[in-house]
């Protein structure tokens, strides 16, 4: 949808597939999600589908396997990776005589439940999977997995496509470098815009995420809100009216920061998961004064005025706060380089996108590294910190009630994505 | 008890059902329409009844009829009128309890039976918030009937034309409101159904066909009842100026409605365990203290 008002269409974009009546599907469905939309389609026979998903014949495939409800459909899989029938036997009924195991915190033997939850829920991005033994309703043990590899399950060219134009930015300019061409000044502006817009649309996209896990519908409605104000920005060069009307997507966005700032959203994640880990990066990192933000040290982002936002508790609030201020400050960033843009002012270099011996651009999960590969050959990609995210993020878990543990989760902001 | 109180009740519940669901497109920011309500039930319909591989056949198939038929035995002693005052019961407003109550089994059934490890979650979650606030509400309920001297939810509603409940007794229906809604599954107290979090419809994410629109329309009835019996035992019932009895009532349960609804949205789930310390470190103990503050009121204003 991004680039396109669904009001605009006539469409209301709903929480979930199951209060959906039309399913827009890109035309690249990733072959470890693909049987889950299947799923979807034959769970909700009232769906109307529109978009390459049309063509494939997974619905007709599928439909015998999954009519009557599929918990991998909703999230769950009781079957994938985990042997259910050991410890936790699903399928021949609930023995509560034959409970068995070690004694938990409080001295009560419990039976373990383990269950996959994932890799397409609604509150995790699809692909993502986190193995869970619950003690209770206590995590017992949790444990991340991203399920897709870039340029295997996407694009040869695309790593991660929840973040396609910093990558494609990163990748021009490692092409750049190699063959040591100068962009325009006015290209690398909008370079600067497109990636601010896609990272603020990143962080109100997970926050959309975490309030669903945080069931605040309010929260909910605000961020897509926010989400369809700043879409039709969004895209590499930028749309023509691209700027013109940021003012009203960044009014958007400060209404859903009061929230995030309030007491209601603390209630929940004031002190939760916290996390010091040096290993992480991006917003996780700043989040707890941690590790730096790669555009400190970019002359075109010192020419707008650019400062990190660095919260120092740690924990899933101050994680929260980061990227929401983060979401605001980069659509004012995105306004200033558009109008630079336009007058193709200032004096950008190819050192604005380059530290080191590679293209490096700030993500909205953490830097991202491309080395241009030998002629001919494919580039190469690195995302340091988004694999000590979901090590931290299982870690986090362990000793939290469900709920809390999967805000917990929610708030790492993981990618499904391996980039290697 | 006219004869035809039964289908009087019936009625009401599929009508208020109806009503309620509008009023719940409202509060999401929708326009209200019946005519999509009926479609999407229709829609559900037509899908065939789920058999899961794994569940427990029993519990699960008769968990909807069974949250159904506790939903619509609450909302039979909700008083309407001073002409429909339900089915007459003398103890009318500890029935009402009594058949939320089963609320908790129809729940446990639904979420055990389903054989999924997030909705068995779900229903464990709901058997421990359930057991710390029926004792509020039953308590609770005996605290509103004091001034009455009865618990025939008529003769509290009597009780009120001068003065609403809610004004002699606020920190009765500050306790009532949180123990009501989560026994009728409502957000921010939607422990066992938690979407997102349990997956799916949580306990019931496992209902398809006759048996989901089942479910929906007992969570409605339920909200009904909740509802109802709110306007009736804190907001005076019937009694109103200008406007006929009934539609005083209808209109201070609608108004109910909204607002538990409208609380759902802006307020962030509740988390089981701060849920269920709440209930028996404040809620028993504050219900147990209400019941004595409404002895006193009862000796000083009501005698």
């Amino acid at each position: 949808m991004a680039g396109h008002d669904p009001a605009g269409l006539g469409l209301t974009p709903v929480a979930g597939a199951e209060a959906a009546e039309v399913l827009l599907a890109s035309s690249e469905v990733p072959e470890p999600l693909a049987s889950f939309v299947a799923g979807e389609l034959a769970r909700s026979p009232g769906l109307q589908v529109v978009g390459g998903m049309v063509d494939l014949p997974l619905r007709g495939r599928l439909l015998g396997d999954v009519v009557g409800g599929s918990p991998a459909a909703q999230g769950e899989d009781p079957h994938a990776g985990h042997d259910m029938h050991g410890g936790h036997d699903m399928h021949g009924g609930h023995d509560m005589m034959a409970i068995v195991g070690e004694p938990s915190a409080d001295g009560l033997v419990m039976e373990p439940i383990d269950f996959r939850f994932g890799p397409v829920t609604g509150v995790l991005p699809g692909g993502l999977a986190i193995e869970v033994s619950l003690d209770g309703d206590v995590v017992a043990s949790a444990r991340v997995r991203a399920l897709l590899r870039g340029g295997v399950d996407g694009p040869r060219d695309q790593p991660d496509l929840l973040t396609p134009i910093a990558w494609q930015v990163a990748v021009a300019v490692a092409a750049e470098r190699s063959e040591g061409a100068a962009p325009p000044a006015r290209l690398q502006w909008e370079r600067v815009a497109a990636v601010e817009i896609e990272r603020s649309l990143s962080h109100l996209a997970w926050l959309r995420s975490l309030s669903r896990s945080l069931g605040w519908a309010q929260l909910v409605a605000l961020a897509q809100r926010a989400i369809i104000a700043v879409a039709p920005h969004a895209g590499l060069p930028a749309p023509p009216e691209g700027g013109a009307s940021l003012a009203a997507a960044e009014a958007a966005v400060t209404r859903v920061r009061r929230l995030v700032e309030g007491r209601r959203f603390a209630a929940r994640t004031r002190g939760r998961g916290v996390n010091a880990d040096g290993a992480l990066a991006g917003p996780n990192a700043r989040a707890a004064a941690l590790g730096v933000d790669t555009r400190e040290e970019d002359p075109l982002y010192r020419e707008l005025g650019f400062k990190a936002v660095i919260e120092e508790a740690g924990d899933a609030r101050a994680r929260s706060l980061a990227r929401i201020f983060e979401a605001q400050a980069s659509l004012g960033l995105a306004r200033l380089a558009l109008e630079r843009a336009r007058s193709a002012a200032g004096a950008g270099t190819l050192e604005a996108f380059a530290t080191g011996g590679v293209a490096c651009v700030e993500g909205p999960r953490g830097p991202l590294l491309a080395v241009p590969g030998a002629p001919g050959g494919a580039a190469r990609f690195a995302a340091p910190g988004t694999e000590a995210a979901r090590t931290a993020a299982g870690a986090a878990m362990v000793g939290l009630e469900w709920s809390a543990a999967l805000v917990v989760a929610t708030s790492f902001d993981l990618s499904p994505w391996v980039v290697a | 008890m006219s004869d035809f109180a039964p289908l009087a009740v019936m009625l009401i519940a599929g009508f208020g059902a109806l009503a309620l669901a509008c009023v719940e497109q409202v509060v999401a920011g929708a326009r209200p329409s019946p005519v999509r309500i009926a479609r999407d039930a229709v829609l559900s319909l037509r899908e065939p009844i789920a058999r899961p591989q794994s569940y427990d056949g029993w519990l699960f198939h008769l968990a909807p009829a069974l949250l159904l038929l506790s939903a619509i035995a609450a909302l039979a002693m909700v008083p309407w009128a001073p002409g429909f005052r339900g089915i007459e019961v003398e103890s009318g407003a500890i029935v009402f309890a009594a058949a939320l109550a089963y609320v908790t089994p129809a729940v446990f059934m639904a979420g055990w039976g389903s054989g999924r490890p997030l909705a068995v979650v779900g229903a464990f979650r709901f058997l421990a918030l359930m057991l710390g606030y029926a004792m509020p509400i039953a308590m609770i309920t005996t605290a509103v009937a004091a001034p009455a001297g009865s618990l025939a939810p008529a003769a509290i509603v009597e009780v009120q034309h001068a003065v609403p409940m809610a004004l002699v007794q606020p920190y009765s229906l500050a306790l009532w409101l949180p123990a009501v809604m989560a026994v009728a599954l409502l957000a921010p107290f939607d422990v066992a159904t938690a979407p997102g979090e349990l997956g799916g419809a949580g306990v019931f994410s496992r209902y398809t066909g006759l048996e989901a629109a089942l479910v929906a329309l007992a969570r409605r009835v339920l909200l009904l009842a909740v509802a109802g019996m709110t306007a009736a035992l804190f907001l005076g019932g019937w009694h109103g100026p200008l406007l006929p009895d009934a539609l005083w009532m209808a209109l201070k349960t609608l108004a109910v409605g909204a607002g538990l609804l409208w609380a759902g949205r802006v307020f962030p789930r509740v988390e089981n365990d701060r849920l269920v310390a709440f209930a028996w470190t404040f809620a028993v103990p504050a219900s147990i203290g209400a019941i004595a503050l409404a002895g006193l009121t009862t000796l000083l204003f009501y005698r």
